[in-house]
């Protein structure tokens, strides 16, 4: 009898069942929904990250140089639509980057759009020599990069400008005498080695220190004055990242610059491995052929007393072999 | 005595019903709170895979000598870690595998929060010997298999 009504009394049973099942049920969609939620904010923030980035755009607009050629602040301009945090600056120098600094360490880098802000380079890390081979990155919060090379940002970009002739085989007011180009045997510390003469630049059989002599008229109206950083470049055809420089052997060795008279033809002689080092260098190549390029930089000097920068890129219309 | 005995019954129906359901409900609660905090856990993964986002801003490849050091900045809400590094051709071909070690990578710091700086420096490149001039697609990969591509010209 008792059994017949234990059998029959289902209702205890249900109720405990659908109490227990009602708690499961509330605490697994609960838990379910809250986990949903999380990850739909999760991806709207996300968007919204990319959305911000997509507005964002830096530019490099201008470099700061001391007496000494050390770059003492860069200026960077927003050109985007949204505030913008710059959190790196990096030199990229033959190929290498490397982390300058943070200067939201520094000082509050935040830019607005349509406004520029100066960096100043903190004097706790370590100088940043002038090197018209480098160029300079800046990185902001959100992973947006600007890039532009030293020179350009210190002298403006070099372009050819208009009012010289482009048949005359010159691109900007050094104009370059083709055929007149030779190499001198020298040692180590660049002094001329005394039992070689002048010969012809355009095959080199000998792999040692070099020096470089190029023949070039100013034909601005301006007198010009270029500076140590004027170089001498052999770019080998195969491996153009090999590039070697010869930087200049200043004729002033004081303001180590030389100066170059309007209508005069002079020579120009390239031999140290860094701006004014006091190291030769060597020409190292294997056998190969190499474009020449030649970089200058300097001053106008104006009518008024005032300087204004000059740079120019002269590409040599030769190529030089080395055998 | 043994007349009155069915005000005991519901009793111990009741506690036998109630000992019975519990009993065999413990293995479902178990698996279905087992089901549900899976789900929750998995959605809580996308969630924070879906705030996860690295780009990398500078790769430093030098054949001569060889070195590799790889800047990468933290541009999403969750905080990474890099865990792998494959260089290759530009091409995909000679594709070298790095996994984070002292013997060849080490990352500083550890692990960075949103808008934050890694600086990844190997100590070797093991077999990969870098030619000069050459394109390399460097791609790097935090804890959780979110990446970034970059390329690079050595």
């Amino acid at each position: 009898m008792q059994f017949v009504k234990f059998r029959f009394s289902r209702k205890g049973i249900s109720t405990v069942t659908a109490i227990f099942m009602l708690l499961l049920m509330f605490t697994a969609m609960i838990g379910l929904i809250v986990a949903f939620v999380n990850y739909n904010l999760s991806a709207k923030e996300q968007m919204n990250i990319d959305h911000e980035r997509s507005q964002e755009k830096i530019e490099l607009t201008g470099l700061g140089v001391n007496e000494e050629f050390e770059i003492t602040s860069v200026v960077i301009n927003n050109t985007g639509t949204i505030d913008v945090r710059i959190r790196a600056l990096y030199e990229i120098v033959n190929g290498e980057s490397k982390l300058l600094f943070d200067p939201s360490n520094y000082a509050e880098t935040q830019i607005t759009p349509a406004t520029s802000l100066v960096i100043y380079i903190p004097g706790d890390i370590p100088v940043i020599q002038f090197d018209p081979q480098a160029k300079i990155v800046a990185a902001t919060e959100r992973g947006t990069k600007t890039l532009d090379s030293v020179p350009t940002l210190f002298y403006g970009p070099i372009e050819p400008p208009s009012e010289y002739d482009p048949t005359k085989l010159y691109i900007g007011p050094l104009m370059l005498k083709f055929d007149d180009f030779s190499y001198h045997n020298t040692d180590k510390n660049g002094i001329l080695d005394s039992g070689d003469t002048w010969r012809p630049g355009w095959v080199v059989d000998e792999k040692d220190y070099l020096a470089w002599k190029i023949s070039i008229m100013n034909i601005d109206d301006r007198n010009i004055t270029i500076n140590r950083f004027a170089s001498f470049n052999l770019v080998p055809t195969e491996s153009p990242s090999a590039t070697l420089s010869w930087y200049l052997e200043p004729t002033n060795v004081i303001m180590s610059t030389q100066f170059l008279e309007i209508n005069q033809t002079v020579s120009v002689i390239y031999k140290w491995t860094t701006p004014l080092s006091g190291d030769a260098q060597k020409l190292t190549f294997p056998e190969c052929t190499c474009m020449v390029f030649l970089t200058f930089f300097g001053v106008f000097e104006e009518a008024d007393g005032t300087e204004t920068p000059y740079a120019q890129t002269i590409p040599f219309e030769a190529s030089v072999t080395v055998s | 005595m043994k007349k009155n005995t069915k005000a005991i019954s519901p009793i111990f129906a009741t506690l036998i019903i109630l000992a019975i359901v519990t009993v065999l409900f413990i293995p479902v609660f178990i698996w279905a709170t087992g089901t549900t905090s899976e789900t929750e856990d998995s959605w809580q993964l996308s969630g924070l895979i879906a705030t996860e986002r690295i780009v990398i801003e500078e790769v430093s490849l030098k054949a001569d000598p060889e070195s590799c050091t790889i800047y990468v900045r933290n541009i999403g809400k969750t905080t990474v870690s890099i865990e792998n590094v494959f260089i290759s051709l530009s091409d995909g071909t000679d594709l070298y595998a790095y996994s984070k070690s002292p013997t060849t990578f080490t990352t500083t710091p550890n692990s960075v929060i949103q808008g934050d700086l890694i600086t990844i420096n190997f100590s070797s490149l093991g077999d990969l010997i870098p030619v000069p001039d050459e394109t390399y697609t460097v791609k790097v990969f935090t804890s959780r298999g979110v990446g970034d591509t970059y390329q690079v010209v050595t």
